[in-house]
């Protein structure tokens, strides 16, 4: 008991240290991490996992993984930049600096070309990385004739995303069985897009709150000079307030393509922006994404409430494999915008947090910690006999700790995990209630 | 006139040396014996993969080991790929049954339908268990058969249509060699940028399935093989509401087309692939359903097949994937170390693939359903999951030896050779190569 308790104040002491780090710190510490969404998965180094009560062995894994690294998901992000800089290339503006950046977006978009949205080599290394963790982390499981479920959306990436993390396991282990699917009919679980809360980040103060911060956090003069040789060209033709983020955006991208190192350092394009403009646009871009998917009260508190489909998924297929009796692992392939708001409405961690300064969001929530490429959730159920099944909460293979009592946190037992989730999902059954009959 | 007799005769020939079950059925039932046995099938292309049990292969000469393998692959079973499929014939049958115009049979084929149209919710297009478990079981025969090409560090490149069922298709392969061979190193995609060998239409010569003759023929052979007012007065109680009501025809393609279909659903089969309790082949006479596959059959050969009417450019249509094949297979060959690589797309490039390669009897001319069908039967070609395999085998100061296989069974080529079916890949592709010419000179 000392023992465990003193493991998980280490742990607490840990969480607590690395939430203490000033979010400019961390960053530049690694630029690549102002990516937000863009960020590759950082492969877990130097974790130690918190040993499971006295007797207790994991035997069912459930998880839902974003896809892996891949190229811009739309044309736009290459093209805009790319005709922005091309224009002003052919009317004579352009520095020696702005040409040479021109020309790294002509190659990052040829690199492209007929593959947007595609998963990345690098991608299908995270997945197949993710599955070779978990067979080494959970050995208990992966035994004997142990039966993969896998379900993907029918987006490509999703699948290859799938297909990565199916075939290591089964390299790792050639007797299970396994049996994957990419359908429509699993959409309704695996990205519901239809839900009106998904809207609201749009709209009202949310809108206005993020325009006002947009404007604080994009200052386009010193990299516009930099890039063109004329102003007033620039304040005639350019959108200066658009096209700066669409460079970093393309900065970001380079992180997730199959480069050697001389090639990421050549289209190395963070080069371009201060340091100083780095965290101001990383701040903007993650207060985009904490509008989108986090408690805000800006939007009510509710927008998570929009993975409620999710939730029950996993907690009802849970159900059906701890009734079994026999091993069973279930893998969901889908996006980041599920993982965000399933974090935040499951309190993990600190990822609840609500308010209204964008500054403290950056504090408190940070997006490349919550949903870079491959993201993932797993929910590790461990068994002893005539004892309850207890579950572990894994956000990118960290333990995460919630607001529930539990004298083993980050061990939880089912049915008070359960318990915890139902009332989630009474709470957004109100919430959606609410909405429909509006 | 049959132009490739004598290939016909020689692959016959081979055939019946090298799998004496199959072959000799193949040799002595008619097509229209073939397809009342089996009607599945009767439609060609939803017919499920024939498993080669039985089939045995030629040894290679003496000395030779297999190097290389590359591989083009149909999708697996599955769902209709057109929504239309169910929901059109579901509407005429619900329509009539909501007017009391059907008989009792016409109930009974709606609540079939109604069924499949259920089971397809959400599904269309999609790759069933059915078709998942046939490229297993490819994936696993080609592992068992060329052991020398799975060892340790072999190199599997597997690319794949953008279609899911494609991809879904190749991960159920990829995971299994992965398995079964777990030192392989195997990278697969699914990208738009390897469409343009994957499911690529040539235009030059698509272009010349529009002429005339071949419009002419397809009419001619539409309206002398369709018959559907049997049918009609069989699952309608009034010839007005029919008249008024009902696309006929189309009503009749369609619940051909479903019939042909329940095989690759995932329920309940009996020992001949078949659901008692969905089988919609009864209400088709043996007449109704042989003059269909008939048509059906002469339908594909004019798409994709060598014949007069597209003055036989069909084939060439497909023309970048014999080329990314033949050209693959010189980058593989050079590197010195064993090498797969698998392709993942669809009957439409299989069909005219196999044609363009002149495999066993696929290059056969006719000139009518009812000669072609004696020779060419599509479900021999490009069955759901049907592959064409190109085997590498290589001896020490040897030329290298290419042996084909469609649907894992071996074919002979329009080539002499003293090995056959395995023939110098020098002599084989400088053939290719010619034909490849004649398309890039049109």
């Amino acid at each position: 008991m000392n023992r465990i308790l003193l493991l998980a104040l280490l742990s607490t002491g840990c969480l607590a240290a690395s939430a203490q780090k000033p979010a400019r710190q961390e960053i530049m510490e690694d630029l690549n991490r102002t990516a937000t969404n863009l960020y590759a998965y950082p492969t877990p180094q130097g974790i130690t996992y918190t040993k499971p009560p006295r007797g207790y062995k994991p035997f069912h894994i459930s998880a839902y993984a974003r896809h892996g690294s891949r190229f811009h998901a739309s044309a736009d992000k290459y093209t805009y930049p790319l005709d922005a800089l091309a224009r002003a290339d052919s009317a004579g503006r352009l520095t020696p600096l702005g040409r040479e950046v021109l020309l790294t977006i002509d190659t990052l978009y040829r690199m492209a070309h007929k593959r947007i949205g595609d998963l990345t080599q690098v991608g299908a290394d995270q997945h197949r990385g993710i599955a070779r963790r978990m067979v080494r982390n959970y050995p208990e499981v992966f035994r004997g004739t142990v039966h993969v479920e896998a379900r993907s959306t029918p987006i490509l990436r999703c699948v290859m995303s799938m297909a990565n993390e199916c075939m290591e396991l089964k390299r790792l282990h050639p007797d299970m069985t396994l049996q994957c699917n990419a359908s429509h009919h699993d959409y309704d679980y695996l990205n519901n897009h239809d839900s009106c809360l998904a809207h609201l980040y749009a709209q009202g103060q949310a809108a206005h709150s993020f325009r006002e911060y947009s404007r604080r956090t994009v200052h386009p003069d010193r990299l516009m000079a930099a890039l063109f040789n004329d102003p007033q060209y620039v304040s005639e033709h350019v959108n200066q307030q658009e096209l700066m983020p669409y460079l970093f955006s393309m900065a970001a991208i380079v992180q997730n393509l199959d480069l050697t190192p001389q090639e990421a350092d050549r289209y190395n394009l963070y080069r371009i922006f201060t340091p100083d403009e780095c965290f101001d646009l990383w701040k903007r871009w993650n207060y985009r994404w904490y509008l989108r998917h986090a408690f805000s009260p800006l939007t009510h508190n509710e927008v998570p409430y929009m993975e409620a489909h999710l939730l029950r998924n996993i907690i009802l297929t849970a159900d059906t494999c701890l009734a079994s009796g026999r091993r069973n692992v279930t893998l969901r392939f889908g996006h980041d915008i599920n993982v965000m708001p399933l974090a935040c409405l499951l309190h993990l961690d600190d990822y609840a947090f609500s308010s209204d300064d964008p500054d403290a969001v950056a504090e408190h929530w940070r997006s490349y910690k919550i949903t870079p490429k491959a993201t993932n959730l797993q929910f590790v159920f461990y068994r002893r006999k005539g004892a309850p099944d207890m579950v572990k909460v894994l956000l990118n293979e960290e333990e995460m700790r919630m607001p529930l009592d539990s004298p083993h946190a980050p061990y939880y037992y089912w049915s008070d995990f359960r318990k915890y989730c139902e009332d989630i999902l009474h709470k957004a059954d109100e919430v959606l209630h609410k909405y429909q009959s509006r | 006139m049959m132009r490739t007799s004598l290939y016909i005769f020689i692959t016959v020939l081979s055939l019946s040396l090298a799998a004496p079950t199959r072959a000799t059925a193949q040799a002595t039932a008619t097509a229209r014996q073939e397809i009342l046995a089996n009607p599945n099938l009767s439609g060609g292309n939803p017919a499920v993969y024939p498993e080669p049990t039985g089939v045995t292969y030629t040894r290679p000469p003496r000395g030779y080991k297999p190097c290389y393998l590359s591989a083009y692959i149909r999708h697996g079973s599955r769902f209709h790929w057109d929504t239309h499929g169910y929901s059109r014939p579901h509407q005429t049958l619900q329509k009539a049954h909501d007017a009391d115009k059907l008989t009792p049979l016409g109930q009974h084929v709606y609540g079939i339908v109604d069924s499949l149209t259920r089971a397809a919710d959400r599904r269309i297009g999609e790759l069933t268990q059915i078709g998942a478990r046939q490229h297993r079981g490819i994936a696993q025969r080609m592992v068992r058969n060329f052991p020398e090409i799975f060892r340790a560090d072999v190199r599997v490149s597997a690319r794949s249509s953008t279609a899911v069922r494609c991809a879904l298709s190749m991960l159920n392969e990829c995971w299994t060699i992965e398995g079964l061979c777990p030192k392989a190193v195997i990278r697969c995609n699914a990208s738009e940028h390897d469409m343009s060998y994957i499911n690529y239409e040539e235009p030059r010569m698509k272009a010349y399935r529009k002429r005339p003759e071949s419009r002419q023929a397809f009419d001619d052979a539409y309206h002398r093989l369709l018959q559907a007012d049997r049918l009609m007065g069989a699952l309608f109680n009034d010839t007005a509401y029919v008249a008024h009501h009902v696309k006929k025809d189309q009503l009749f393609m369609e619940l051909y087309s479903l019939a042909n279909h329940v095989q690759n659903h995932d329920v309940y089969h009996d020992a001949r692939g078949r659901n008692p309790q969905l089988d919609l082949f009864p209400i088709f006479t043996d007449d109704e359903l042989y003059d269909w596959a008939k048509f059906i059959n002469y339908y594909n050969y004019l798409t994709h097949g060598y014949n007069t009417q597209t003055l036989d450019k069909a084939p060439l249509t497909r023309a970048s994937l014999l080329r990314n094949i033949i050209l693959t297979a010189d980058t593989c060959l050079a590197s010195g170390r064993r090498n797969v690589t698998l392709r993942f797309g669809h009957d439409m490039v299989l069909m005219p693939l196999a044609c363009l390669m002149h495999l066993g009897n696929c290059a056969a001319h006719a000139d009518s359903p009812e000669e072609l069908i004696t020779e060419w039967r599509n479900y021999n070609i490009f069955p759901m999951a049907g592959n064409i395999q190109l085997v590498f085998y290589r001896k020490k100061n040897a030329p290298t030896l290419v042996k084909v296989m469609l649907n894992e069974r071996e074919q002979t080529l329009p080539l002499h050779s003293d090995t056959a079916p395995y023939y110098p890949w020098h002599e084989v592709r400088a053939y290719y190569m010619g034909l490849l010419e004649q398309a890039d000179t049109e």
